[in-house]
């Protein structure tokens, strides 16, 4: 089970597990941001290429007008997986 | 892809495989899956799974017995070092693949597509 809300703005939480099936979901809720936002990643156990996309295109859809994801909490899973694609060197990572 | 991940952890977990093993393995059989559906959307036949344990590896087989053929051990590494603007997402599954599998087999033969990993178990 994926789960994706908007806590707050500045706020996002994700849970479960981000594959394929939960892209139209992710991409919903993070198309609503304007801003910098904090994703909190403690409970996401899971992320597969379909979800690092969505992830990277809203980073870029931020970036244009300046704003960014930051990615906190990350298990040491997902995590490696940022590692193996690079992607953390475009996301700020924070724990 | 419920369906595939339950059959895998169910077959998996009663093995004794361990959790970060099956987690490479959720993934790499997901990013396999996913490109047979998105390069064969047409396909009536069903993708089919295969999963084999021994003390030494894991092994996964997915067949796709009507496909055009699409071998992917055989796309250019994808460049993970250009910017956020020029960076794009297709390719990042294949290379998960290739990175997390000891090995990865494509073969296509009489219109069927099968794709083999291996995991080596420590």
């Amino acid at each position: 089970m994926f789960d994706i809300k908007i806590l707050k703005p500045g706020e996002v939480v994700m849970s479960g597990r981000f594959d394929a099936s939960q892209v139209e979901k992710a991409r919903t809720v993070l198309e609503q941001l304007t801003a910098t936002a904090v994703v909190d990643m403690k409970n996401l156990q899971y992320v597969s290429s379909a979800g690092l996309g969505i992830l990277l295109a809203a980073q870029k859809k931020l970036g244009e007008k300046g704003h960014k994801l930051r990615l906190a909490n990350m298990s040491q899973h997902v995590r490696d997986i940022f590692q193996m694609t690079r992607l953390d060197t475009i996301f700020e990572i924070v724990d | 892809m419920e369906n595939v991940f339950n059959f895998l952890h169910r077959f998996l977990s009663q093995h004794s495989v361990d959790k970060d093993t099956i987690g490479d393995l959720d993934l790499v059989v997901e990013e396999i899956f996913t490109n047979m559906v998105k390069y064969n959307a047409l396909a009536k036949e069903r993708i089919s799974i295969s999963v084999e344990k021994s003390r030494q590896e894991v092994s996964i087989r997915l067949e796709d017995p009507n496909s055009t053929p699409f071998d992917l051990t055989k796309t250019p590494d994808v460049n993970l070092n250009m910017p956020l603007k020029d960076r794009k997402p297709g390719g990042l599954g294949i290379h998960l693949v290739k990175r997390l599998m000891d090995t990865v087999q494509y073969q296509h033969d009489g219109g069927k597509s099968t794709v083999t990993v291996t995991k080596r178990l420590e």
